[in-house]
């Protein structure tokens, strides 16, 4: 019973023992009033309520709001960090622009700039797209800076050699060669975007799954904050999934990441 | 999936190529001055633009307003107080999350039983906007200290366990075939050589992990808390003193800056050793 296939399946289950463990922990504690019911419903009960929000619409209306808020954010700051990042690598005069804006905005918790984008663009989707696209834009320009600074100088003297100059020199071997290193850019800041877009969204309202998870916080409804988290950690993984495919399809000669991944 | 750990290195390298490379005194301080050049850029078209009142000083003060605000908050000290507690909660939960992610990833690199058992559960939580779990953890907790913490603690943690057990994987065999087939113990192999050669992936991580312990910690705040930068920053947004707000929000920024600058300090001190020279993580 030792062949490759069947060990796999055992390490795969070993590694489900855990999580299997902590939602029987959770109903238990909670079933024999171990713990507060107030505080730490079932886990079953978070599940009905899960499914409660699913079948009301609530949930997939607020999964929709914070969807949509963080991508057109993430999306803007794509292109700006992207542009930008393009022209610091080849312009000196942007270069010496941007240099200290982005050293400094990098490690900027933009977050404590919320109050200042909810007086600017007021409390709905416009203010929370902005502060994303703020927050979303260094990472990626820095990524792809250094992505287009440091790439195969052979690659590009061989197509200037054979006589690549300008737009075609840019489009056909700068603009692949740096795509890579924004799609690095990219997962970083993926995560961010969400971060930034739940904090809004508990601060300032305006819908979302953040503002479902302040609400049912606000109002002691802890089987409502349960199982919107329960939602967001699977939301988590297939953002996640949804960029390495992506990754996959765009950049399909790329294997970077892939060869890491293991 | 990977920790992106080649986020850290541009900002390396944008600051290392313009600024630190300069000889004398004076070169140090013209070159300083032509890095910074355009942030002054910046400063004199915002009072350009409010002077010419085409930002409406109802919605962003004056760049000058600004300055007297922060002076103002900087004399009268009350923005150290609320400085020094968000200050006290992201690096308390960073430090936690340091201390356990390190024990917990070197675990997993070398004990396979640990590697199976926890790897789909840190996978599971890696990706999870931590933020996510302020309302429960304030439920549970109760709105502090604790509870901010104890976020943070979790969002410093995911990804420091990630990064240690890549960089505990990635060890060169040979150091360890070499140090077992002289005789050393398999902990004294663990602390001698796979240690301090995941050293380099462990700080890179752990200076992501403190960027993000300011904005869990600043947002937890901004959600409940009654003291904290996140507080007071909100306070004066609510209560329309957007000079002050501003202040604090500059003030904030320059401390979360200087606290990046010291770490990056520190982990080229603690990595004078190797061939590591911040701007590389191979």
């Amino acid at each position: 019973m030792n062949s490759p296939r069947y060990s796999v399946l055992k390490q795969r289950l070993l590694g489900l023992l855990p999580i299997l463990a902590i939602l029987v922990l959770w109903e238990a504690a909670s079933r024999l009033r171990l713990a507060s019911p107030i505080l730490l419903p079932p886990f079953s009960v978070a599940m009905e309520r899960l499914v409660e929000l699913t079948v009301t619409g609530e949930l997939p209306k607020a999964l929709w709001i914070t969807t949509y808020r963080s991508f057109i954010g993430l999306l803007v700051a794509t292109a700006a960090g992207m542009s930008v990042g393009l022209a610091m690598a080849r312009i000196r005069s942007v270069r010496w622009f941007f240099s200290p804006i982005v050293a400094i905005g990098f490690p900027l918790p933009t977050i404590t700039l919320l109050p200042a984008f909810t007086i600017w663009f007021g409390t709905d989707s416009e203010s929370k797209i902005w502060l994303v696209a703020f927050t979303c834009f260094f990472p990626i320009a820095v990524s792809t800076f250094e992505g287009a600074r440091n790439m195969n100088k052979q690659l590009m003297w061989s197509a200037q050699s054979m006589g690549s100059h300008g737009v075609a020199l840019f489009a056909r071997v700068i603009l692949p060669a740096s795509v890579p290193f924004v799609f690095s850019g990219v997962r970083v800041a993926l995560p961010l975007a969400v971060i930034v877009t739940f904090v809004a969204e508990m601060v300032g309202g305006g819908g979302g799954l953040g503002y479902l998870l302040i609400y049912g916080f606000r109002f002691l409804q802890t089987p409502t904050v349960l199982a919107v988290l329960v939602a967001v950690l699977v939301y988590g993984v297939l953002l996640d999934q949804l960029l390495l495919r992506s990754r996959l399809a765009f950049l399909p000669w790329d294997v970077g990441d892939r060869a890491r991944d293991g | 999936m990977t920790v992106p750990s080649d986020m850290e290195r541009p900002t390396d390298v944008v600051r290392n190529s313009v600024v630190v490379n300069a000889n004398t005194g004076q070169a140090t301080f013209i070159r300083a001055l032509e890095y910074l050049a355009p942030l002054g850029i910046l400063a004199t078209l915002w009072q350009a633009l409010s002077w010419l009142g085409v930002l409406s000083s109802k919605i962003v003060p004056s760049f000058i307003a600004v300055v007297e605000a922060g002076v103002d908050l900087l004399a009268s000290g009350e923005i150290f107080r609320h400085l020094i507690v968000t200050i006290y909660r992201a690096e308390a939960g960073l430090l936690l999350g340091v201390v356990l992610g390190v024990a917990l990833g070197l675990a997993m690199a070398r004990l396979r039983l640990v590697y199976r058992l926890s790897y789909p559960l840190v996978a599971l939580t890696y990706t999870l906007p931590k933020t996510a779990l302020i309302p429960i953890v304030f439920l549970w907790l109760g709105v502090g200290d604790a509870s901010s913490i104890f976020v943070v603690f979790i969002g410093a943690f995911v990804p420091i366990v990630i990064t240690t057990y890549h960089g505990a994987e990635s060890t060169p065999e040979i150091y360890v075939w070499s140090a077992q087939s002289m005789g050393m113990s398999s902990r004294r192999v663990l602390w001698t050589i796979v240690f301090p050669s995941s050293l380099p992936h462990v700080l890179n991580g752990v200076r992501i992990a403190q960027a993000f312990s300011i904005v869990i910690a600043i947002s937890a705040e901004m959600v409940a808390s009654y003291v904290g930068v996140g507080r007071f920053i909100y306070v004066f947004g609510e209560a329309g003193s957007y000079n002050y707000m501003f202040a604090a929000i500059f003030i904030v920024i320059v401390s979360a800056f200087a606290l990046d600058q010291l770490f990056i300090a520190l982990k080229n001190r603690l990595l004078r050793w190797t061939e590591f020279e911040g701007a590389s993580d191979e």
